[in-house]
C-alpha cells in the first residue's frame, strides 16, 4: 500500500493454550486465515467444531487480489449467516464482458442470461473487504483466530501434527487431530512437506494495480487486446466497491520486474490508460508472472492443502480465490464425518478426487486463456490477431477469443460419491453437478432453492402428495431430511424446479452437504436412497 | 433429395489448388502468414468438428519435425 492503509488491525491475543503444561490438542488447526481459511471455519462451525485459524499478520490481505466473487462462491457465503448477501451489498454487482480489439468493441457477453437465480453471476468485492465480512460473521460465532499466532516447524505422528507457533510472546506448541493449509501460493507448510506444485510458468510479466477514483464507467468487465494505449499487449479494467478499480496490463517476457514497480512509471502507464483529465491515485501495486499448477495430491495423512497452497492459476478467469472457497465447502463436510466418526474411509480421498478434478479444469481453462493472450511464436501471434480480425466481423469466430473463461462451478461426473442413474433424465444437471437455484415458495413465504439444501444431506422430492414419505431418514448415524416440492411442501412457483432438474411426481435427489447432486431417481425406493446415502458418506 | 454427404470429395482440387497458389502468390510472402492464419480459421469452421479438426492438425504436423 502507498500512503495510507485503511485495513482494520486485530490485537494479538494470548491464548490459555500458551499456558497449558503440555501442547493442547485441537481437533482442527487451520493455517492461514485469508480468504480460504476463514471461509473454512465459518463452515467447521457450523458442523459443530470449532477450529484454531493461526494467522501470522495482524489484518486482512494487502492489496485487492481475488476481486470477482463468482456465484457460487456467494451462494457457499450465503449459508453462513447471509455473509453472500452482505458481499453483495458491500460489492458491485456484474454480469456483462466487453472484449475491445485495438480502438473498438469487439463484442459484449453476459455471464447470467437467464432469471430464476438469487445471486448474480459476479459481484466485485476485494479480497480484503471479503475478509473483513467473514471476519465480522466468525466473531458472531464464536470462532478462535489467533492473530499474530505464526505457524512455525511442523511434526507428523500417525495420530496428529505438532506445530509450533510464534508469537510476540514467544513459541508454544500446538497438537492437532488434523491440519489444514490455507497458507497460500507460497506456503510454508508445504516446503516443510518438500512438495512442488507442477504445471506451467509463464513468461510474461503482469502489472497488477488498484487505482482509486470517480470515473463515469460502467460495472463491467473491460478486456482489451494491443490497446491503443498499451501497444502489442492486453489491458483489464474492473470496478471495485469505494471507487476502487483493477487494471491488469500485460508487459510482455522482456519486462524488467523492479522498473516497473516504480510508482512514477505505474502512474504514467495508468495515465496512457485512463487519459489525462481524469484524476486518480495509485493504492496497491504488484508484478506478477503466472503459474498454472496443481500439487497432485491434497491429503497428506493429517495434513491437507485447500486455496492457492494446493494449486493456482492465472487470474483471468477468477479461478483462484473462487477455487480456494469451493475447496472449503467440498472439505468441510467431509472432515466433520471424519472427526466425528460417521464417514467411510473413502470420504476424505473424495476431496482430492474431487478437487484436483476442479482444479484440471481451472488450469485447463487459465492456461488456455493466457496462451491466447501471451502467443510464444510470430506465427501463433498471426494466429490470434487473424482470430480477433474474423471475430470482429463474424460472431461465429467469437467462441476462439479468450479473455478468461469466468469461473463456474465445478461439475464431478466421475466421483466415486456419485451413484448412476437408474432412469432417464432430461437435464444437464447430473450426479456430480451443484444444485442449480430456482425461486420457491414455504411456509415462511418466497424464497429459493438453494436455501433448503446445504449444511446436511437433503432428499428432494416431487411430491404428487400421494406418496407416504418419512420426514427425515437416518442412515448410519446420518440425518437425511426429507424436503418435498409440491403442494404438500414448497412451491415450485414458476415450475423452474421442475424445469432444471427434469421433475417427475415420484422423483427424488439427493444432496450432500455441500449441495451437490449425489444421486437420483424416479421413484422413492428406500433402500436404493440408503444405499446412495452410503455411497455419498465414502462407504463403498 | 440425395443424402448430403458430410465429407464432399476434393471434387475440383486442380481449380481449388490454383486458386490457393494464385491468392498465396498475390498476397506475398510478408504477409503470407496473415492471410494463412485466416484461412486456416475459416476452414476450421466449416469443419466444425473438434475431432477431425484436431485430426487434421495431427496430420499436418507429422511431416514437419518440431524446432530444436
Amino acid at each position: 500500500m502507498t500512503g495510507f492503509d485503511p485495513r482494520p488491525r486485530f490485537p494479538y491475543r494470548r491464548s490459555a493454550d500458551q499456558d497449558a503444561p503440555t501442547p493442547v490438542r485441537r481437533p482442527v488447526v487451520i493455517v492461514g486465515g485469508g480468504m480460504v481459511g476463514l471461509t473454512l471455519a465459518l463452515e467447521l462451525i457450523a458442523e459443530g467444531i470449532t477450529p484454531v485459524v493461526l494467522e501470522r499478520n495482524d489484518t486482512v490481505s494487502e492489496g485487492s487480489r481475488s476481486i470477482c466473487q463468482a456465484k457460487r462462491s456467494l451462494e457457499i457465503w450465503n449459508r453462513f449467516g447471509g455473509v453472500g448477501d452482505r458481499i453483495r451489498a458491500r460489492g458491485v454487482t456484474w454480469n456483462t464482458g466487453k472484449v475491445f480489439f485495438r480502438d473498438a468493441l469487439l463484442y459484449e457477453f453476459n455471464l447470467l442470461p437467464e432469471g430464476g437465480h438469487r445471486m448474480p453471476a459476479f459481484v466485485n468485492l476485494q479480497q480484503y473487504l471479503v475478509e473483513e465480512l467473514l471476519i465480522e460473521q466468525l466473531r458472531r460465532v464464536g470462532a478462535d483466530i489467533r492473530w499474530l499466532h505464526a505457524a512455525g516447524a511442523m511434526t507428523r505422528f500417525d495420530d496428529h501434527v505438532a506445530i509450533d507457533v510464534a508469537t510476540p510472546e514467544g513459541t508454544y506448541r500446538l497438537e492437532c487431530d488434523w491440519l489444514i493449509a490455507c497458507d497460500g501460493a507460497g506456503s510454508g507448510i508445504r516446503k516443510q512437506l518438500g512438495l512442488t506444485p507442477e504445471g506451467e510458468v509463464f513468461p510474461d510479466k503482469f502489472l497488477i494495480t488498484d487505482v482509486r477514483m470517480r470515473a463515469p464507467f460502467p460495472a463491467e468487465r473491460r478486456f482489451w487486446f494491443e490497446p491503443p494505449f498499451h501497444a502489442g499487449q492486453t489491458a483489464l479494467l474492473h470496478r471495485q466497491a469505494d471507487d476502487v478499480w483493477r487494471i491488469d496490463l500485460q508487459l510482455g517476457h522482456d519486462a524488467d520486474v523492479q522498473r516497473e514497480r516504480d510508482p512514477a512509471r505505474v502512474t504514467e502507464r495508468v495515465r496512457r490508460m485512463l487519459g489525462p483529465d481524469l484524476p486518480f491515485e495509485v493504492a496497491w501495486t504488484s508484478v506478477y508472472v503466472f503459474q498454472c499448477r496443481t500439487l497432485d495430491r491434497y491429503v497428506y495423512d493429517r495434513v491437507i492443502f485447500a486455496g492457492d497452497s494446493a494449486h493456482q492459476v492465472s487470474p483471468f478467469g477468477a479461478r483462484g480465490g473462487n477455487a480456494g472457497v469451493q475447496d472449503a465447502d467440498n472439505l468441510a463436510w467431509k472432515l466433520a464425518r471424519v472427526v466425528r466418526g460417521t464417514a467411510g474411509a473413502g470420504l476424505l480421498d473424495s476431496y482430492q478426487v474431487e478437487r484436483i478434478a476442479g482444479a484440471r479444469e481451472d488450469i485447463l481453462h487459465s492456461t488456455r486463456a493466457t496462451d491466447f493472450m501471451t502467443p510464444r511464436t510470430a506465427a501463433s501471434r498471426a494466429m490470434r490477431d487473424a482470430a480477433l480480425l474474423l471475430a470482429r466481423d463474424d460472431p461465429k469466430f467469437r467462441g476462439v477469443i479468450n479473455s478468461g473463461r469466468l469461473s463456474v462451478p465445478a461439475h464431478f461426473p466421475d466421483s466415486p460419491l456419485n451413484t448412476a442413474d437408474p432412469a432417464a433424465f432430461a437435464t444437464r444437471l447430473a450426479p456430480g453437478s451443484p444444485a442449480v437455484d430456482a425461486p420457491v415458495r414455504t411456509v415462511d413465504g418466497p424464497g429459493w432453492l438453494l436455501e433448503q439444501l446445504g449444511g446436511r444431506f437433503v432428499l428432494l422430492v416431487a411430491d404428487a402428495g400421494r406418496t407416504p414419505l418419512p420426514e427425515s431418514m437416518t442412515v448410519g448415524g446420518e440425518r437425511v431430511d426429507v424436503v418435498r416440492i409440491g403442494p404438500a411442501g414448497c412451491r415450485d412457483t414458476d415450475n423452474l424446479v421442475a424445469a432444471r432438474y427434469d421433475l417427475a411426481p415420484g422423483t427424488c435427489y439427493l444432496f450432500r452437504p455441500d449441495q451437490y447432486i449425489a444421486a437420483r431417481t424416479r421413484e422413492f425406493d428406500r433402500a436404493w436412497i440408503e444405499a446412495a446415502i452410503s455411497n455419498a458418506l465414502g462407504r463403498t | 433429395m440425395t443424402e448430403r454427404r458430410p465429407n464432399p470429395a476434393f471434387s475440383d482440387a486442380d481449380a481449388s489448388y490454383a486458386a490457393l497458389v494464385a491468392a498465396l502468390e498475390s498476397v506475398g510472402d510478408a504477409r503470407a502468414q496473415e492471410f494463412l492464419s485466416r484461412l486456416v480459421l475459416l476452414l476450421a469452421a466449416e469443419v466444425g468438428d473438434h475431432a477431425r479438426i484436431e485430426a487434421l492438425i495431427a496430420r499436418a504436423a507429422a511431416s514437419v519435425p518440431p524446432a530444436p
